[in-house]
Formats: C-alpha cells, structure tokens, sequence
C-alpha cells in the first residue's frame, strides 16, 4: 500500500513519523509521498517560528535525518498544489488501493480571523502575513505597508502570535542582521523604532492564552523600559490551567517604569486587558484605534466571556501608521468535495478520518483539531490518525482487497505527463545549502530564498553550486 | 600551564624516582608519582597539557554532574581511551638503562600497596623478578607492560587518583519503563542526561529541541523516592513542562535529568501518548 500525505508542515512530518514506525505497517507500507505546495518543506516551523527564536526550528534536524534513514519510502514532491496541479479525487484514486489513503495535513489556510470593525482593512496589518514576511515566506515578500518613523505600536490579540510580534518590534536591526530574517524585514526595521508596544486583550490576563515562556521572555526584554499592565482583571481560581497560573505570576513581578524612565525607554510595554476594538481610523500622523471597555461574566458552562461595560467607556490608541497589528486567530479553509465546519474551522473527523467521504481520507494537525496547539501537539495527533488509518487498512487486507501495485510512486508519473515542475527532496537539500552558504557569507545561520523562481532554479540545478551527490532519477523538468 | 622545557624536566625527575610535586586546583600542590607520569605525561597528545587533561578529569569525576558536552566529551575522551603500550610512548626519554625499569616497576610496587591491589602487587614484583634478569630491550618492556596492566585493572580513566578513595562508579542503573510496558535497565553514564540516554539505548524518547528547553517532547515520569532528589526545576524547565501532556506531580523533561550516583536504579517511565484533541471552549490552547 502507499499512503500520500498532503501538506509537509509539522503535522505533515509528524505523520510521516508515526507511517514510518508504525508496526503493524511495516511489511505492508511500500512507500510515502509527500505533496507541499510550496517548494520548501516544513510549513510554519520554516515560516512561522520568530527570527530570533532558531533553538524551536531544530525539530526540523529530526526530521531530515528521518527523511535520510527512510530514502528509499519517501518521495518528496514540494511545489505541488492540491486543487491547481493535482485534484483530490486524483490522488484518492492513485492511493487508495490496497489499504492507502491520503492523509491532509494542509492546515488552515483560509488567513485569519478579521475583528470587523470599520477602517480595518485600510489601516490594521495581519499578524500572520507580517511574520510570513519577516520569515520571506515567498507569496509575501512583496509587501508594503509596513511602519516608518518611530511611533507606538499596536497589537491586538493574546496569543503567542501577538508575544512574537510584538517581541520582534522591540528588536533593533542590528540583532535581527544576525538572524535569518529577510533583509527587506531588516531594512524596515532600521527605519521604524517602537516607542510603546500595546498589546490588547478583550479578557483579562487571567484568560489569555499565551504560554509562559513567551510571556517571561517578552517582559523582561527590555526591563529598564518596564511594564504597565492596565485592568488585569481577576485572579480565576477554577477555571485555569498551570500555564495560565504561572503566566500571572510572571505578570505580577514585572515593574512599571518610573515617571522619569517613562521619557526615554524604547520598547516599553503596556498590556491592556477588557478592550475590545470598535473603530480605526487615521487622524493626521497617527491611527487611532477606538476601544470599548468590557467586563467579565462568567457563562452558565464556566466559560468566561467579555461584555461590553454599560455605560459604554471609550479608550482611545494611537499608533504609527502601518504599526497597527491584529492577532486574534487563523481561519481554516473548506477542502472542496469534503464537508467543513466553519464554527470550529476544522473538517469534521472521527479520531482522524473524515466522516462522510467516499474513500479514504484522513486528516492530521490544525485542520483535524482546529487551528490551535503547538509544534509537538501534532506528535499525538498524527498518532491518533495513523492509527485510525492502519486499523481500516487491516480490515481491508482481512477482507482480501489487495490489488497490485506499480513499483514507482505513481504520483511522479502523473505530474511528469502534466509538466509540472515539482521539487524532489535532493532538491530541497540543495536550496538549504544554498540558503546556508549565502548565510555564512554574511555570518548568519541562512538567508532564505525569496522567491519560487529562484527556488526552482537552485533545486534543479541550474543556479548554485550543486554540492550534494544524488540520483538525478527522478526530477521534474526545469520550472 | 608550563612550558614545554618545563613539563619534559619535570617528566625526567618524576622518572628518576625523586619526590616532585605539580600544582592542582589552583594554589595546592600534589606530589607526582611515576606511575602517573608513565600513564599520562606525555608531551605529544592531543589536548595541549596532558597532566591539565588528567585533572580536568578529575574534576569532572569529582564533581559527577557535568550538562557541558565539552566537558562530557572529554570524559567520554578519557575514559574509552585505551592506550597501547607503543601508541603511549609518543616521546619523553625512553628508560635505556635497566635499573630505570626497576625503580619504575618499584614506585608502582609502592603505588600498589598504597592502595591495597594485591594482584597489581603479585605482578609487578613477578616482572621486577624479570626485569632484572633480562638485557634492556628497546620500546616495551617490564614498564609498559605494567602500564597496559595498570589500564585493565582501573578500568576507564576517569576515576579518582587520590590515594584514599575507591574507583567512583562510572555509570548507573536506569530502568525505562517504554510506551508498552516492558521495563528495561540500562546503564547510564555520570554525566549524561537521561535523554542522551534514551538515544543511546534506542529507546523512543524523541528530543525535537535537542535539548536546549523549547520543546516537551522528552518529557517523562520519575519514580519516587528519586523524584524528591532532583534538582527543583528551572523556570525554563517548568515553562515547557507546562505544554506537555498528561502532566504529572513526577513529571520532569529528560533532557534535564543528569545521571548521578544517588540516582542509582531510578525508574523513567514514558508517558502515553493521551488523547487530548477535544476542541474546548474553556480552557484556551496556545498557539
């Protein structure tokens, strides 16, 4: 049987792993291929993780090597669009013979969630295409809008995504010239410095959802220019996990500035809590964000919700225009041909198999929980659907449904009849030695490669220097 | 530390059978015995000073709680090392004369007696017996022939050279307790984590970090009473502890567990892998 896994983000990876040591398929699994749609493998790890954050994007050594020990079971084909250069009925017929499947682990691709107020899309940035940028994630290197001058920042959300970015607005160039950060990223950041960062909050801190590390770090960043926490709101006792505990306490110790500090600090940070956004617009030099003042209920199920405060109080931020950020969550995005539940953004999956297809599809990562967790979540996740996936297989083979199968990964054959220039995993190891020989010129752990162009020259070797010795069996033509 | 003149004078008197004595630690002095010149006083080996090599050992091995994969390394270095008697003898003045070999083989006669090996003691005085009697020969003889003894019979280098201590022990008993259920005892050298561990023992604790406190993928479960005798958990330790599922009053990351001899016969148990994937609406993951 083969299995195709679409999407080679953590989810993806982390499935791989959980096909590649699964016992019962050892005999049985002839071979892995993986489809990503763009030319680079491992999804957020590679495009989401923080510039100065390199310790998190060292799961991905594990993962190569995974990919070396298993070569002759997996088959990479990066640059590989499901929907545009392969369709998903397709790919069901190609791998569903002798107990396969394909399992999607694409993630939720659908942007992200939008605070619908008005002025919004003329002046508030996505946090998620302001890190694909810093990150020189190819689909966003052409961005403009971003800060000039020096002014106050803005970021609204409580989640790590929020922490990253507004961490990274308190960096200076000169440390992010020693990351693999895009050099346009670098070059705004030279001429933009972040007075005051706000982070804001509809709840209060006691339901934020950001995790300790992150928050420990960003506060004590920059500690001479201090922290001010405006209405934290209570301490609940019930309905909080450890994090969230140690992350008020950490809260607690900060220090806000004194008056005279106040003046002079770069990146001081003001965490305020129980506002919501309700209008942006820009006045003059400056946007101002318009924030209604909420306050806590406590649902019937224990949830805690915000309410806006009756009579309404009005909070007013102004920010430098472009410095306003909005971090509130991704989206996912419906897969054609399978159902979608639009509340929870996820495919509706029993333990991993989506409910109501025809064949055998799985999924795997954000969209089969949600997008929420982290980068190891996704280890128990994949297992859970591989062993979903091993314990249909072995009715089928019970049942006496093998067929026979061709020797070659019958994807490559498709794809080479519709000329599609996709990227094997020698060509991916080319463009990562080409992106490190280019970052030890200039003393940094890589400069990536900005655009696919560019990538598919380096992977077909064309452009470079091929350094690794590899069978050149396999490769699409030249993009 | 010294210059070379120095070392290869010092190398000379120590074989001469006079008292000599050579700094440690610092300010206190130690007097070299000629046994110690013989096993590790030699100018060419790598590493620059072999006697500084030969302490930093000791102090590693004093010390038994090194995260430093420097200083790791180097007892791993020092401790597969086995010296043959030709690859040992790089340079320094060869013993030319007879009666050299003799004092030799008598200091290690009174090393040996000091620290009470009676079979050490049988030997070297059955080829002191030798030694006289035969002609000098060239590289090898009665010497080397002690010192290969002497390597077997301490075993790995990295043991105190102090003349009122028993060998310390190398490495602990670990029991891993695996995902199904089989329980199985490994041995676990000072100094390495219990990640390391894992790895070299091919068991399936996945280290996504590699060590450096941004993951939880090693997390794990420490049985009481060794548990109570760890070290408190930093904070960068209890912030990732945080992440990881099926959280425990035992749980600890493996990758901080330093194996130490009070940790003799610890039991590790890998979580399950538990089904966590409910999409609540109260308690808010992270992302």
């Amino acid at each position: 049987m083969r299995v195709c896994v679409v999407g080679a983000g953590p989810a993806g990876m982390y499935t791989l792993q959980a096909l590649l040591r699964h016992g019962g398929l050892r005999e049985r699994l002839r071979g892995v291929d993986l489809v990503e749609a763009l030319p680079t493998p491992f999804g957020l790890v590679r495009y989401g993780v923080a510039p100065d954050h390199p310790e998190v994007k060292r799961v991905a050594h594990g993962w190569t090597e995974m990919v070396r020990q298993h070569a002759e079971r997996v088959r990479y084909f990066g640059n590989v669009r499901l929907g545009t250069d392969v369709t998903l009925e397709e790919l069901s017929e190609l791998y569903g013979v002798g107990g396969g499947g394909v399992i999607l682990c694409t993630g939720a691709q659908g942007g992200d969630r939008a605070l619908g107020v008005p002025g919004e899309t003329e002046h508030v940035n996505s946090a998620r295409e302001l890190v694909a940028w810093y990150n020189g994630h190819p689909r966003y290197a052409r961005r403009a809008h971003w800060p000039s001058g020096s002014g106050d920042a803005i970021v609204i959300g409580n989640g790590n995504v929020a922490i990253d970015v507004a961490r990274m607005l308190m960096r200076s160039a000169a440390e992010l010239q020693r990351t693999d950060c895009s050099d346009a990223a670098v070059a705004v950041w030279e001429r933009f410095r972040a007075r005051r960062i706000h982070i804001v909050g509809r709840r209060g801190a006691a339901q934020a959802s950001w995790t300790a590390k992150e928050l420990r770090e960003l506060v004590t960043l920059r500690p001479a220019a201090g922290v001010v926490l405006h209405d934290m709101g209570e301490w609940d006792a019930e309905r909080t996990s450890r994090s969230q505990r140690r992350c008020w306490e950490i809260l607690r110790q900060t220090r806000a500035p004194t008056a005279g500090e106040s003046a002079h600090e770069f990146g001081q940070l003001h965490l305020r809590f129980q506002l919501s956004p309700v209008a942006v617009e820009r006045v003059g030099e400056v946007v101002r964000v318009e924030c209604a003042q909420n306050q806590l209920v406590r649902t019937a199920d224990g949830n805690v919700r915000a309410v806006s405060r009756q009579p309404a109080q009005r909070v007013c931020l102004e920010a430098a225009p472009g410095a306003v950020f909005r971090s509130i969550g991704y989206q996912a995005q419906a897969v054609p041909g399978l159902p979608f539940d639009a509340a929870r953004n996820l495919i509706p999956n029993e333990r991993g198999s989506v409910e109501g297809a025809a064949t055998a599809i799985y999924v795997a990562g954000w969209l089969k929980r949600g997008p929420q967790g982290i980068i190891g979540t996704n280890g128990p996740d994949a297992q859970e659907t591989v062993e979903r996936l091993a314990a249909d297989a072995s009715e089928k083979w019970e049942g006496g449904s093998v067929e026979p199968e061709n020797a070659e990964s019958p994807l490559a054959c498709l794809l080479q009849q519709r000329q599609v220039p996709y990227v094997d995993w020698h060509g991916w190891l080319r463009i990562d030695a080409e992106e490190r020989r280019r970052g030890r010129a200039q003393n940094r752990p890589r400069v990536k490669l900005l655009s696919v162009e560019e990538m598919l020259a380096v992977a077909h070797g064309s452009v470079g220097e091929s350094s690794c010795e590899c069978q050149q069996g396999e490769e699409g033509n030249v993009g | 530390m010294w210059s070379a003149r120095l070392r290869l004078r010092w190398i000379e008197l120590v074989k001469s059978g006079r008292k000599v004595y050579r700094p440690v630690n610092g300010s206190a002095w130690r007097e070299s015995r000629r046994s110690d010149v013989l096993r590790t006083g030699r100018r060419s080996e790598p590493g620059g000073c072999s006697g500084r090599r030969f302490l930093s050992n000791q102090l590693t091995a004093d010390s038994s709680r090194s995260t430093s994969p420097t200083t790791n390394a180097r007892v791993a270095v020092a401790s597969t090392r086995k010296s043959s008697p030709h690859s040992s003898r790089k340079s320094g003045p060869a013993p030319r004369h007879l009666s050299s070999r003799s004092i030799g083989l008598l200091a290690m006669l009174r090393w040996a007696t000091a620290l009470g090996r009676p079979a050490a003691n049988d030997f070297v005085l059955t080829h002191l017996a030798r030694a006289s009697s035969s002609t000098s020969s060239a590289s090898g003889g009665a010497a080397d022939v002690a010192e290969r003894h002497e390597e077997q019979t301490r075993g790995s280098a990295a043991v105190s050279e102090s003349t009122d201590t028993e060998a310390e022990p190398q490495a602990i008993t670990v029991y891993f307790v695996e995902r199904d259920g089989t329980r199985r005892p490994v041995q676990a050298k000072i100094g390495t984590s219990m990640l390391e561990v894992a790895h070299d023992n091919s068991i399936d604790l996945e280290g996504a970090c590699e060590g450096s406190l941004a993951c939880s993928t090693c997390h794990v479960y420490v049985s009481q009473p060794y548990y109570g005798q760890l070290q408190e958990p930093t904070d960068d330790e209890n912030d990732m502890l945080d992440l990881a599922f099926g959280l425990k009053e035992n749980s600890r990351l493996g990758c901080q567990i330093i194996a130490r001899k009070e940790l003799d016969g610890m039991e590790i148990t890998l979580p399950q892998a538990t089904r966590n994937m409910a999409v609540d609406g109260y308690v808010p993951k992270p992302h």
